[in-house]
């Protein structure tokens, strides 16, 4: 399973430095939050991943490659970015086939995806009309059409109810109880402390700290301390 | 699932993204108003051409009005660049093009497809124009008194269908251009409506070369290009058509150049 290596990132919007030397790596088989607040350049950094971004300096890379290299992106990386990125008046369907054939994917995903994440009964809605959650499922179903085993998820939860993110804290643990990588980008501590193995810290565009969710937690008294002491607004 | 990626389906990359925009297209409802719309505008000025235009003409050479009567096929062509328009800047404006380019990275095929799909498109909806004008047109001409047929008719109809397709291909190009659906509309609309119209009653040699005058060479029209504020044709004849269709093929693929290498390679935020 390929991991996604982070070196050295920088990123810049004119005089805004949306990322700076970034470096992390995303193993496979584990969890990985990107923990921040918002403007802290974790989108950016997810977009520079997904080759939706051009870096200014340094390298986001997937198995040792550049997105736009891969040999077959759908079947290597799923993403889920806005859960608004859907076309209103066509159909989950329609959606999911469009991605299906410029893909090259069996035309079988389609059911099978639309079953794992509960929508097979929204199969001929159009996604206009389907509710923030279900279109996060929607999202999710989309990144899964290809089996990739590498998963890029940005703040998938936003805009879910308890039982959106119950459900999608389970279903990203089993994709990488399966051996993918997954890496999703979070503000939430307690998505990030349930959900992450691992977590990737960052404010400002820089890290701020790395490692096992237990190790960040350190003696303290959970993740929302660790978080503000590391960020300097815990004192 | 296994993580190890679904199995491959056939399918040449490029052939395949163009099957899935016709997908993404045939799903779309504004498609096919628009298609419809290009129809029944083609219809529209069909009648209006036999019962109004042509008594005002008088005599003529009556070959040539009968091939100026079918023409009217390509009338549609307002609605079919908008359809190009819709299609490109419409995956700006919904958001969808990450989708397409988390697909596809390499942007070059994505926009190649995009436009090979909005021309099959408008020579589909150009197709069903040239079949619904020339369905009234004839027993129109026939009720008038004139001939309803004439040498060279194939090669109108021919012209009127691959008009649309450019059309639908310049759209296509502009949306990919602009990247907004209500500017690259407002372009058009400001640009074949008056700037073209103004330039050519400033530089009547130019009409044969704008866009509006190249189309109307495809398709056949033997009068001049452009019609001026008094009503009647500004002098300057039209190119061959085949040199017009090489000229409108020109435009549409030095918008889509300029597409490709300006807003193409801009982050998708």
């Amino acid at each position: 399973m390929p991991t996604i290596t982070v070196t050295s990132l920088s990123k810049s919007y004119g005089r805004v430095h949306a990322v700076q030397d970034l470096s992390f790596t995303v193993r496979p088989g584990r969890v990985t939050g990107l923990l921040g607040p918002n403007g802290a350049g974790k989108s950016t950094t997810l977009r520079a991943i997904l080759g939706l971004v051009k870096p200014g300096s340094g390298a986001a890379l997937i198995g040792g490659h550049r997105y736009a290299d891969l040999p077959d992106p759908p079947r290597t990386v799923g993403a889920v970015l806005e859960a608004t990125d859907f076309h209103p008046g066509r159909t989950v369907r329609t959606h999911l086939r469009a991605l299906c054939v410029a893909g090259g994917l069996p035309p079988g995903r389609i059911g099978r995806v639309l079953a794992e994440v509960g929508l097979d009964h929204a199969a001929d809605r159009r996604a206009g009309g389907l509710s923030l959650g279900m279109r996060r499922r929607l999202a999710l179903a989309s990144a899964l059409l290809g089996d990739p085993p590498v998963l890029v998820l940005d703040e998938p939860a936003n805009g879910l109810d308890p039982q959106g993110i119950h459900w999608l804290r389970t279903t990203l643990r089993e994709l990488a109880g399966q051996g993918r990588t997954v890496l999703l980008s979070t503000h939430l501590l307690a998505e990030a402390e349930q959900g992450a193995d691992d977590l990737v810290i960052v404010d400002g565009g820089r890290l701020v700290a790395a490692g096992t969710v237990a190790e960040l937690v350190g003696a303290r008294a959970g993740l929302e301390q660790a978080y503000l002491d590391l960020l300097g607004e815990g004192r | 699932m296994t993580g190890t990626g679904a199995a491959t389906r056939p399918g040449t990359p490029l052939g395949r993204l163009v099957a899935a925009e016709l997908i993404k297209a045939r799903g779309t409802r504004a498609v096919w108003l628009l298609a419809a719309g290009a129809v029944l505008f083609a219809v529209a000025w069909a009648v209006v051409n036999v019962l109004v235009l042509l008594p005002m003409a008088g005599s003529g050479d009556p070959g040539r009005q009968v091939r100026d009567s079918y023409s009217m096929a390509q009338q549609g062509y307002p609605f079919a660049l908008l359809l190009g328009i819709v299609v490109t800047a419409g995956e700006y404006r919904h958001r969808t093009i990450t989708w397409a380019f988390l697909v596809t990275p390499r942007r070059g095929p994505v926009l190649t497809a995009r436009l090979a799909a909005c021309a099959v498109l408008g020579l589909i909806a150009g197709g069903a124009a040239a079949v619904a004008a020339s369905a009234v047109t004839a027993p129109l001409l026939h009720l008038a008194g004139r001939p309803m047929t004439a040498p060279g008719l194939p090669w109108v109809l021919f012209g009127s269908v691959l008009g649309t397709g450019l059309w639908a291909a310049l759209g296509a190009a502009l949306g990919a251009l602009v990247r907004s659906q209500a500017a690259a509309t407002a372009i058009a609309f400001l640009w074949f409506f008056y700037a073209e119209w103004f330039l050519v009653m400033l530089l009547p040699s130019v009409g044969r070369w704008v866009p509006t005058g190249v189309a109307k060479a495809v398709s056949g029209w033997s009068r001049d290009g452009m019609v001026g504020f008094d009503g009647r044709p500004i002098p300057g004849a039209l190119l061959p058509p085949v040199a017009a269709g090489l000229v409108f093929a020109g435009y549409v693929l030095a918008a889509a150049l300029a597409a490709r290498l300006t807003v193409l390679r801009r982050d998708v935020t």
